[in-house]
């Protein structure tokens, strides 16, 4: 009887985990991508990316995207999370080099990155197989 | 380092609880999925402990799972005897009265320089002592002897030899066991007697002290050559 509680508690802890961890993907990554894309569509088409606004733009993504990194890490390989604020950190240097091409092939990159993060932090089939 | 050196602790205790939870007889007798497990535990504990990018949790999560699968698994071997039988495997009598069964041998893989060390190992050194021999599930071979070569027991000699207890530890490294002065139905002030009379002035100096049934007690000071004395001497 006692060994049954047990189970039933460590049941629920790792349910708790479970739905923690996709929950905790999900919104982090989706808010990191709606972010992404609000800066994809400010700077398409635009050659002197050197502004204030979008260098705000990048700031607010970055700061997110660090608070959020520190719940990830309990959940997450910390290597699979890396390449998003690498990605961060090089915007900003294409801000202020003004490298419009550069910046817009990071911010694509990071658009990949928050979808396909979902195939290696959430629950898939790709990945229990 | 301090990281490593945290998550060792937690790895450990977490392991600790792991395998607390799965019983004592995983110490002993493991059978063949309780080996399994084991094996992988010990694979699993180790990623976390020294692998920083990896969270604890990577390591705790599997642990756990494994333990409410091992949970399941015993339940249900326990339940349904087939499914038992298939995921631990019956024992399997290897010699019978007709001697060794090679077939039992093929079955199990074993050698019969195999069979021979189990059976030394339980103390017969030549087949026609034994009389029936089992390969048990975890892996031991118990043997019953033919009757002339079993050992004598106080039965057989129709002896009437009067119960021995088991004797409880009263004092163990200096430190008085509280639950056995209940089982051994004495208190702290009997204890203490016992040591006045051997002219022991500390507790933390006896290195262990017994009482059985009988009222016999053993007692024994650190560095020291043991004495025994019954319940009534201190009395």
């Amino acid at each position: 009887m006692k060994r049954a509680i047990y189970m039933t508690i460590i049941i629920l802890f790792l349910t708790g985990i479970c739905v923690w961890e996709q929950l905790s993907v999900d919104a982090y990554l989706n808010e990191a991508k709606a972010m992404a894309v609000e800066i994809y569509d400010y700077v398409e088409g635009k050659d002197d990316i050197k502004d204030q606004v979008l260098a705000n733009m990048v700031d607010e993504l970055e700061s997110s995207w660090t608070k959020h990194e520190e719940i990830l890490c309990f959940l997450v390989n910390h290597k699979d999370m890396d390449d998003i604020a690498v990605e961060i950190v090089k915007l900003k240097e294409n801000i202020h080099n003004n490298q419009a091409d550069e910046f817009r092939a990071g911010i694509g990159l990071i658009l990949h990155f928050t979808t396909a993060y979902r195939h290696i932090m959430g629950i898939s089939l790709q990945n229990i197989l | 380092m301090l990281n490593i050196i945290a998550r060792s602790v937690i790895v450990y205790l977490l392991v600790l609880i792991v395998f607390r939870l799965m019983g004592k007889r995983q110490l002993g007798q493991m059978q063949p999925f309780e080996l399994v497990l084991t094996l992988i535990i010990a694979d699993l504990a180790t990623i976390p402990m020294a692998e920083l990018s990896v969270p604890v949790l990577h390591g705790v999560v599997p642990l756990l799972t494994l333990v409410v699968v091992h949970f399941f698994l015993t339940v249900i071997c326990k339940k349904s005897v087939k499914l038992g039988n298939f995921i631990s495997g019956k024992p399997i009598i290897v010699i019978n009265p007709d001697g060794v069964d090679y077939k039992a041998l093929e079955q199990l893989n074993i050698s019969i320089d195999d069979l021979f060390e189990s059976i030394r190992a339980a103390g017969y050194f030549s087949l026609e002592q034994v009389h029936y021999a089992i390969m048990e599930t975890n892996g031991n071979v118990n043997v019953m002897p033919k009757a002339e070569f079993s050992p004598v027991t106080n039965g057989d000699m129709k002896l009437k030899i009067e119960e021995s207890s088991l004797p409880v530890t009263l004092i163990s490294e200096g430190t008085i066991m509280k639950n056995n002065l209940a089982l051994a139905d004495v208190d702290k002030a009997f204890v203490e007697k016992v040591l006045k009379k051997k002219n022991i002035k500390k507790i933390s100096s006896v290195l262990v002290m017994t009482l059985d049934h009988s009222g016999q007690i053993y007692l024994q000071e650190k560095n020291k050559p043991y004495s025994v004395l019954t319940a009534k001497d201190v009395k």
